[in-house]
Parts: C-alpha cells; structure tokens; sequence
C-alpha cells in the first residue's frame, strides 16, 4: 500500500506534515486492488489497520476514514521485512507468479509476529471462563479471539497470495502457531470462495476454527459455527446455554425469547453495581447486561444475541424435523424467525426503540450511548 | 420523550401492528419480544401507552404469554 498511493509531504496552514497519505485516496487503492469488494469494506479493513497501529491519522483524532484525512504510516512492522504490509501486496501484485517461497515466507512471519502482538494484547480482548472452561482453553480463545482481528488483516495478504499456506521447514512452529496457519488459510478460501460473508464473518469463523483446534488435538474436526439451513454439528449443541441478565432490565428480552423458543439457559443474576467490575469487564467489555456465553462463543449485545437465540433455534428445529421426515431439507428459520419483510424492517424496529434502548435506559440509570464500544459490532458479526 | 414517543414511535408501530394480533400479523416472531419489551417499559415505567388503547391491549397480549411472565417474573 505505502508504494501504491501517494505518499508526500503536505501542508496545513503552518503545520507540515512529512510522507503522509490521504485516507480516501487508501481506500480507493484497496478497492482498486481488490483487497476489498467495496469502499466500506475497504474502511472497515483500513480501522483494523489503525486499530492495530499499522497507520495512524496525523494527528491520531480519527480512524481510517473514506475522506480528505491525513494518514502516517507508522513504523509497526507486520512481517519480518521492512516496509509494514507492503511487501506481502506487493510482492503478490507486481508479479502474480512470483515464487510460492517468498508469498509463503511473508505470510509466515505474519503469523508468528501475529502472535507475538497478540500475546501482549490479549488481555484487551479477553473473556472471562465460564465455569466450565479451564483456564489453559481460555487463554487460546482469547488470543485466537484477539487474532481474529488481525486475521482479517492478514487475509488480504492470504487472499492475493492465494497459495496453500505452508508451514517451512525451517521453523518449528508451536501449536498455536500451526492453529493460526489454519485461520489464516481458511479466512483465505472464505475470501476466494465466492461467499457474501464479510471480514467480520470470515475472521469469526477463523477465530472459532482456531480456538476449536488449539483446545483440541489438530486432528479432530474444526469447529464450525451455526449456519442457518447448513448441516453443523458443534460442541454447543450439548453446551449450556449462559445469560448475565439484570431483573427487569433490557436483558430480559433475551431470556422471554430464550423461553419462547424452549432453549435451556443457565442464567447469572447481576445488579447494576457490578457491571463495571473487572470480572465482569471481562465477559462483556461494554459492561452491560445482557452478555451470554455459548459453549467457547461469547456474545453480548441484546439485539445480537437474540439474532444468535434464533439461528440456533432453527438449527435445532432443523435437525429435530430431518429426524422426524428422513430425507427432509432442513428447516431455514426458527418457528419465532421474523418473515421475510421484516429482515429490513426489523432494523427500523430497532432504530424506533432507540428511544427506550439508549435514551430511557440513560435516563433511569445513568448509562447510555456510551456503553456501545467498537467490541459491538464484533459480536453482531459473529453472529 | 411522551411527544416522541406519540408523534414518531407510536405511529410506526401502529402502522406495522393494524389489526393484527402480532406485529407480523397473526403469529408471534421475534419481532414482539424485542418491540414489546420496550413498550412493556415504555408502559410500567413512564405510563406512555394511556393514550394508545390499540398498543396497550398488544403488549396485554403479550404479558398473558406464559414465557414473558417467566421472565419478568415480579415485575409486571
């Protein structure tokens, strides 16, 4: 990207500012290199970049924007190589047959820098255990959580490579590191395979993969997460199904549905006071209820959960009717699925209860837009 | 909020409920649980639904459901 877009010294008003780039400018080179389907992929994967410290705005007041905004690249080395992100695309762009050793060896030190980032990031992305969970899985799922996103970054490196990831001889990857090989290929033939899914999506399943390998031997089955009208099979199926809910209070929603649909909830009674504990924190880094954890999948936000409620349930539906009529294609939504109309509408829905979700709950106690973090709209994309 | 809510939320969801049982027509979804836990606070808490007699009669449909009662158990 650094060789791609124009990068120069620019002046506003009395401030230069040295090899900066303008953020629209990014984007259209992303787009244009088809490392992005459209601008607002292309945005989403330029504020993975700024989040995780590979370009940063001039003055660090903004994240990548598709506007006239100044943007260094910083010195954050993704690879081994010199120039950040650049040698992986560039190499993969300039000569589509270059050498699968060197479209191979970037990618490897991707990964294993990946690690090395993630081992000291973890914590900003971690989820407490679950009573069941032991602490040793926890801590892959975190980091692979956390990897998820770099994941994302990383793809587009596996997608213009678009070779079998391998890993070279030389090195003597540990398990982890061979865990995320595999998230790293999959997010790649997610990419390449013609499905809608986004990055989001694509790293969600990378992250879910990863995790489900790295607590279990490599040879057992990757973990897949549920697919309306696809044919999974997971460990949630048998896993208890846990909800951090406040009496009376918005989390509610979720445990009347949770009831509607007869899914078995295990449910953590809260108080408001302990939603900004640390412990807490940790399941929910919005610091609001309700939060739910299904099997290693941890979910928060009302709205997503119950979207999650119902794809489960119509998995489930699914499964019960094909046992009942052999041979029957399974079921596409859950009994309590909104029809069709409403998939847009149910986003009008939401907006127009805007007024009791963000205004009321600020005004009877205290909280309101300020709980939305950039955390919410991964666990809408998980879902 | 009572003029939002009378000018911007009520008409919409008046619209979408007509004369139906659900906000979907005649079958619940979904829909109802995340709309009518909002109009059961909009109700219990800030009396909003006085003048909607159409609304309140639905979000009694709604409270009569035997998983809504489950899980507001105590606060109806």
């Amino acid at each position: 990207m650094a060789t791609g877009i124009s990068v120069k010294d620019r002046r506003y008003f009395l401030t230069v500012y040295n090899n900066c780039f303008v953020g629209s400018d990014a984007v259209t080179w992303l787009v244009q290199n088809t490392h992005a389907q459209s601008r607002k992929e292309a945005v989403l994967l330029g504020r993975a970049m700024v989040k995780w410290g590979f370009i940063r705005h001039v003055e660090g007041d903004h994240t990548l924007k598709d506007m006239t905004l100044w943007y260094h690249f910083t010195n954050k080395k993704l690879g081994a190589s010199a120039a950040g992100i650049s040698p992986t695309e560039t190499a993969s762009t300039a000569n589509n047959g270059s050498s699968n050793s060197s479209s191979t060896a970037s990618l490897s030190s991707i990964s294993t820098s990946n690690l090395n980032t993630l081992r000291s990031r973890a914590s900003m992305v971690s989820f407490a255990p679950s009573s069941s969970s032991n602490s040793a899985s926890l801590n892959n799922l975190s980091s692979s959580l956390s990897m998820s996103n770099l994941a994302s970054l990383a793809s587009m490196a596996a997608r213009s490579a678009s070779q079998p990831i391998q890993t070279p001889a030389r090195m003597t990857p540990s398990a982890e590191v061979v865990s995320s090989y595999r998230a790293l290929a999959q997010v790649g033939a997610m990419q390449q395979s013609k499905s809608t899914n986004d990055l989001h999506a694509a790293a969600a399943g990378a992250a879910a993969s990863a995790s489900a390998s790295a607590s279990a031997s490599a040879s057992t089955p990757r973990f897949v997460p549920p697919v309306i009208g696809g044919v999974t099979a997971t460990s949630r199926d048998i896993a208890p199904f846990l909800l951090w809910h406040i009496p009376g209070s918005r989390s509610s929603r979720v445990l009347w549905l949770a009831y509607e649909l007869d899914v078995a909830v295990e449910v953590t009674p809260m108080k408001p006071e302990h939603l900004k504990r640390p412990e807490y924190l940790a399941i929910n880094p919005n610091g609001s209820v309700p939060a739910a954890r299904h099997g290693d999948l941890p979910l928060w936000e009302g709205g997503a959960i119950m979207e999650y409620l119902l794809k489960f349930a119509a998995l489930d539906s699914a499964k019960f009717e094909s046992k009942s009529t052999p041979g029957a294609p399974p079921s596409p939504a859950s009994p309590l699925q909104p029809p069709e109309w409403t998939q847009v509408n149910w986003a009008r829905h939401q907006m127009y209860s805007y007024w009791s979700i963000v205004t009321l709950d600020e005004k009877l106690f205290g909280f309101g837009s300020s709980r939305l973090t950039n955390s919410t709209s991964a666990s809408y994309a998980l879902v | 909020m009572t003029t939002w809510f009378n000018h911007v939320v009520a008409p919409v969801l008046q619209q979408h409920l007509g004369d139906s049982e659900y906000i979907n027509g005649p079958n619940f979804t979904a829909t109802d649980v995340y709309v009518g836990f909002s109009l059961f606070v909009a109700e219990t808490q800030l009396g909003l639904l006085q003048t909607h007699k159409q609304l309140k009669a639905y979000l009694y449909r709604l409270m009569a459901r035997p998983a809504f009662q489950a899980a507001l158990k105590g606060w109806q």
